[in-house]
């Protein structure tokens, strides 16, 4: 399968936070979540796609092509891009936004806008500064969708939004992808969005790469092993990515649940989610919490 | 590049309308009086706000960190700018000669000719156009809101000088041929400063961190 994006080694310095050799890959047809806490360097991973020329090193690849300074018009025009905010002139409504961008973009197809405006209940002549953020944002998404990019990258275009807006977001994203050549980039720290429609996840901690996976193979292989603080005296902290002590007992996140079930089988294995996954990898690390409280 | 034209346009026009009306009523005495001073700045005030509304607009909504991601270039982005900031301009400056001609003929107690004064008119537009060619770069590169200051002090630095060198206003406009002769050197100074202002700007935009 080819893939739609790829960064490899990317590097950039902002003051005291640097983002190190960071590399994954898009497959064409798919969905990347792009996860980790706030300042860990998703925001600026998507702005380096977008313009490399920011990049201190490294190399960025779309649609195959490989993109030096900055990104072909050609290429741009298959893109689609969401930021966490709205960044369109406040006194327009969606027809005058629809009006511009069918003038910039080449594909623009405006029945196609008009159908999403109206499935998803978004105001026609409702000024920018007069609509919800959830108006604005679903907006937002149905302009970089009506233009029929191949890639739609989104920069937490979620985060701040009630769950019945994100839902009407995600179902969109899910229309978008109906078709299997398109992908999208899915930067977010609500790790339930993701789980709903990412298949691959890519975790960043303070500028470092964790990890770059499948999202089923994460949640097959992966698995939290819970016991008491006696049970856990038995086990090796190297079979485990993270333990946490609590009063009520010990929970540990391990990589390879089969060997570790079979290792250790007087402790309880329960399923594990993405946010489970990101809170062990990025969180503090092993501690006791008698010695922070 | 039209949609940003146009874009622009909603922009500048946004205040447009209510900002011509102002002017068109503050004119009145103007006109009738014959008073060519106030009528050959109207296109100063004019482009230099609707530019400035513009930039303003799109600093607001920090417009320039989603262009960076539209199918044009940095310098499609900045073409249009400046095609929509010279266009106000061309518009302001023939709005600016109606109402001299106007004013010429409406008013009795004007000293000057008609020529003369639609002379003056374009000899001001020509200068305003590289006023532009220099503000347009400047708020590239230092931003609207400082913009503003950098505007004021463009604006102010000539009138101090003719404050300083006083010269007969009133003389000149009897002189065809000094006004001639301002215009023709104007003219070429005024498309040099437009096309250098234009590569400056594009590498200001293009060097610059829209998300810093």
């Amino acid at each position: 399968m080819a893939n739609c994006a790829e960064v490899s080694k990317l590097c950039k310095r902002y003051g005291d936070f640097f983002l190190e050799d960071v590399s994954f890959a898009i497959p064409e047809g798919t969905v990347m979540g792009l996860i980790g806490e706030n300042g860990a360097g998703k925001s600026t991973i998507i702005r380096l796609m977008l313009k490399p020329s920011y990049k201190d090193d490294g190399k960025v690849f779309l649609f195959g092509q490989h993109i030096g300074t900055s990104v072909p018009v050609a290429v741009k025009d298959d893109i689609g891009v969401v930021f966490d905010e709205c960044y369109y002139p406040d006194t327009c409504n969606a027809l005058q936004m629809a009006i511009i961008f069918s003038n910039i973009y080449t594909k623009w197809d405006n029945a196609l806008f008009l159908r999403l405006l109206k499935r998803f209940d978004v105001p026609e002549k409702k000024k920018m500064k007069e609509m919800s953020r959830g108006n604005k944002m679903k907006l937002s998404i149905i302009c970089a969708i009506a233009h029929r990019p191949r890639l739609l990258v989104l920069d937490e275009p979620t985060s701040g939004l009630d769950p019945l807006v994100r839902s009407a977001m995600l179902d969109l994203l899910q229309t978008f992808m109906e078709d299997e050549r398109r992908s999208i980039l899915f930067s977010s720290h609500i790790t339930v969005d993701l789980e709903r429609i990412a298949d691959h996840i890519t975790c960043i901690h303070n500028g470092k790469l964790r990890f770059s996976e499948q999202k089923d193979d994460l949640l097959n292989k992966y698995a939290i092993f819970k016991g008491t603080r006696q049970q856990f005296e038995q086990v090796g902290s190297e079979d485990f990515i993270n333990i946490r002590y609590d009063r009520y007992g010990v929970e540990a996140l391990c990589k390879n649940k089969e060997e570790a079930a079979k290792k250790y089988p007087q402790l309880t294995q329960d399923k594990v989610t993405i946010d489970d996954i990101l809170s062990h990898s990025v969180g503090n690390k092993s501690y006791q919490e008698s010695e922070i409280l | 590049m039209i949609g940003l034209m146009y874009k622009d346009m909603m922009l500048a026009t946004l205040n447009g309308k209510s900002l011509l009306i102002i002017l068109l009523i503050m004119l009145i005495p103007f006109i009738t009086s014959g008073s060519t001073t106030m009528i050959t700045t109207i296109p100063m005030i004019m482009t230099l706000l609707l530019t400035m509304t513009m930039f303003a607009y799109d600093n607001l909504n920090k417009w320039d960190r989603y262009a960076m991601v539209l199918p044009l270039t940095d310098g499609q982005v900045v073409a249009s700018r400046y095609a929509v900031a010279y266009g106000l301009w061309l518009a302001t400056t023939i709005l600016g000669i109606v109402v001299s001609v106007i004013s010429q003929s409406v008013s009795k107690t004007m000293e000057t000719t008609i020529g003369n004064t639609i002379w003056g008119v374009v000899t001001s537009g020509l200068a305003i156009a590289v006023m532009l060619a220099i503000i347009i770069p400047l708020i590239y590169k230092f931003g609207a809101e400082k913009g503003r200051i950098i505007i004021m002090v463009i604006i102010l630095l000539p009138t101090v000088i003719i404050q300083i060198i006083k010269p007969d206003v009133a003389s000149l406009l009897e002189h065809r041929m000094d006004m001639d002769s301002i215009s023709s050197i104007l003219a070429p100074v005024a498309l040099v400063a437009i096309a250098l202002s234009f590569f400056v700007s594009v590498r200001i935009y293009e060097k610059k961190d829209h998300f810093s």
